[in-house]
């Protein structure tokens, strides 16, 4: 029998294993704080977890306002960077990635690693 | 001679000293909590430190409104001094390290307990060079620095707010109305000394008030960190 705590880690590190080129991962809650995230000696994991939440949620709210449907996924990128947010149920899994990274392959893996994060929180 | 108390004027013992007692003691029990949840919110030791020194010391204040001595009034005035400093600096260093992703380390740790060291040393020269006015003179500085010190808490608290989501916003909102009364108060304070007549009961009112949405924010940085660590602590039975 494991922690909750302990399978969020288990589940990035799979996550980062198979999709390559993530610098940071993390499932944090709608709040922005964190219940798991891998280690990145660039990014205050704190600040990872808040800018990513609120991002996702003033996505959120232009989605709906916009289209009047709920948000399933949110991605921006810079000239060498990419953040990926997906919801996982009530919670957020954040991943900063290089530009280089195989996109298809990038968001199966999140998808995938959402749909188990899930089934942890059930 | 004119009796200020019938006027509502002068400092009294009453139900707001009680009430802020109890609401400052549980507000330090709250952070207590919340501390021992730190590994969920990692900002570091430093901002959970001054957190807890500034109610802590805020909470001594409190206890000296039961005494009517000039002398243990004056002390009373330092732990508020000291009390604003560490509260403007947790806050101002949450929000380095959550609007700037700064690490707070190094000399930067050490200044806000330099700058507290400075007021003992006033006190004591005060309290050679001029006895008499020492409690007017320590209360006329605790004014400045809270007004000094909430004006910086209304700015980072804002930034604070306007940057995080969820249930973090309320905790940001209700710090930055906590600083928004003190700021009132002490200023109220502030004219008071310069002559302008404000009544001590409106005064116990506002501060009443900062202790009260100062222990709501509290109350909710608490919860929602007890609530994810139970969450976090759970263990998952894998039946499939």
């Amino acid at each position: 029998m494991t922690t909750k705590a302990e399978l969020y880690l288990l589940t990035l590190q799979e996550l980062e294993k198979s999709a390559g080129n993530i610098m940071s991962s993390a499932i944090v809650t709608r709040d922005g704080l964190i219940m798991s995230s891998t280690s990145s000696n660039n990014i205050h994991k704190e600040t990872f977890a808040a800018y990513g939440a609120a991002a996702f949620k003033s996505a959120s709210k232009t989605m709906e306002e916009l289209s009047e449907e709920n948000i399933n996924m949110l991605i921006f990128e810079s000239e060498n960077y990419r953040v990926v947010t997906l919801q996982a149920g009530e919670v957020l899994l954040i991943a900063l990635t290089g530009k280089d990274i195989q996109m298809g392959m990038m968001l199966l893996e999140m998808k995938n690693t959402a749909q188990k994060v899930k089934g942890f929180l059930a | 001679m004119i009796d200020l108390s019938s006027y509502g004027l002068e400092e009294s013992i009453g139900l707001h000293v009680i009430l802020s007692n109890v609401m400052w003691w549980i507000s330090l029990i709250l952070v207590i909590i919340a501390f021992r949840n730190r590994r969920i919110w990692n900002i570091g030791d430093a901002p959970w430190t001054f957190l807890f020194l500034a109610f802590f010391f805020f909470g001594i204040r409190e206890l000296g409104h039961l005494s009517k001595e000039p002398l243990i009034g004056s002390i009373r005035y330092i732990f508020g001094i000291w009390s604003a400093i560490f509260m403007t600096t947790a806050l101002f260093f949450i929000f380095l390290i959550l609007c700037h992703g700064r690490r707070i380390t190094g000399v930067i740790i050490y200044i806000p307990y330099a700058l507290a060291l400075i007021f003992p040393v006033i006190w004591s020269y005060l309290y050679i060079s001029d006895p008499g006015n020492l409690k007017s003179a320590m209360g006329a500085i605790e004014n400045i620095t809270w007004i000094i010190g909430s004006l910086v808490t209304i700015y980072t608290a804002y930034m604070l707010g306007t940057r995080t989501t969820g249930d973090f916003v309320k905790v940001f909102m209700f710090f930055q109305f906590s600083a928004y009364l003190a700021l009132t108060w002490k200023f109220l304070g502030l004219i008071e000394t310069q002559g302008f007549t404000v009544s001590y009961s409106i005064r116990e009112i506002i501060e009443t008030l900062f202790g009260l949405f100062a222990i709501i924010s509290m109350y909710i940085l608490t919860r929602m960190l007890r609530k994810l660590s139970k969450q976090l602590h759970g263990t998952y039975d894998n039946k499939s």
